[in-house]
């Protein structure tokens, strides 16, 4: 997953139609569940993913490496939300669950005992409770799940540091473990 | 987990084609960005239509004021050419030019005076006639 897959972007920016047809076929579905495990809208999450796509068309010359168009296209949709964030005045939100991240020292981010009880456990379950998640904590999982971003590129997305992120994805995953075990006890 | 995150948003998939197939023929289908001399040449001459047809009527202006002009030019060029000469004409220069040698004192003697010009002989200006009469 990730950026490893071979896309026709090197077509894309000739002009072809069908490379751009496969590429957005490609990502449509996980950017617009993307969106909605943020905005919880779905009039807005299309229209997010709509303008992230005529963006795409008429920035393709911005992307400097076309093994970085999922990334690129996913930060692209993520500054779309924030500032759908900024007209609803809920900003805020955003950046008080960021607060958090500061809490714990992290120094380790690859998938330690809670990472695996996490791939373990009943996704259906798992996706129940991550809505109760913060709205940080919550994009930086999704992100690393569903398209396996690596860390540096979920920290290029989200525009945060890479300390952070890690931070947010340790946050998320002990959240995660507390509300399974909670539910199963 | 990226399996139940795909399937629990799935049924929006049509409306996702059908808005991905929606941005690609608008903005695929849209003209090419033009270069830069082609951008400048629209904008410096034909976006302005009105301005340059302002421009046109201030020349047409100019032209005519300049052919107005130039004909006063050839006016002088009419007063520089020789004129053509008749008796009548020749006669009232030749009067002009009398006069204005007796204005100026040119060639007076030439001139016959009538015996009431003539000055007399013995008379002198009364100014002399008195050192005249203290002599004595």
């Amino acid at each position: 997953m990730g950026d490893s897959e071979q896309l026709p972007v090197a077509d894309a920016r000739a002009g072809d139609a069908k490379a751009w047809d496969i590429l957005f076929r490609r990502y449509q579905l996980p950017l617009y569940a993307y969106v909605m495990e943020l905005v919880r809208h779905e009039q807005t999450a299309l229209d997010v993913v709509q303008e992230t796509f005529i963006n795409a068309v008429r920035h393709l010359k911005s992307l400097r490496e076309d093994a970085r168009f999922g990334s690129w296209l996913f930060s692209i949709a993520h500054q779309k939300v924030v500032q759908q964030w900024r007209k609803q005045g809920r900003e805020r939100e955003w950046i008080a669950d960021g607060l958090m991240d500061g809490e714990v020292e992290f120094a380790a981010a690859e998938a330690g005992p809670d990472g695996s009880l996490v791939e373990q456990e009943d996704s259906a379950e798992l996706l129940a409770h991550l809505e109760r998640l913060p709205l940080a904590q919550r994009s930086v999982l999704v992100l690393h799940y569903l398209e396996e971003f690596s860390l540096e590129e979920i920290a290029s997305i989200t525009e945060v540091p890479l300390g952070t992120v890690k931070s947010r994805l340790h946050h998320a995953r002990t959240a995660l473990r507390k509300q399974l075990e909670g539910t199963t006890r | 987990m990226r399996k139940h995150l795909l399937d629990k948003y799935r049924p929006a998939e049509a409306k996702l084609t059908g808005l991905r197939q929606q941005v690609l023929a608008e903005e695929l289908s849209a003209e090419p960005p033009m270069g830069f001399w082609t951008t400048l040449w629209q904008e410096l001459f034909l976006g302005p239509k009105l301005i340059w047809r302002g421009m046109a009527a201030v020349w047409l202006v100019a032209l005519c004021l300049n052919m107005a002009s130039s004909s006063s030019e050839s006016t002088m060029q009419m007063a520089q050419q020789p004129i053509e000469t008749t008796p009548d004409v020749m006669e009232v220069v030749r009067e002009q030019r009398r006069m204005r040698d007796e204005l100026l004192g040119i060639g007076v003697a030439s001139v016959e005076l009538s015996p009431a010009d003539r000055p007399r002989d013995g008379l002198k200006p009364r100014s002399e006639r008195k050192e005249d009469y203290a002599a004595v």
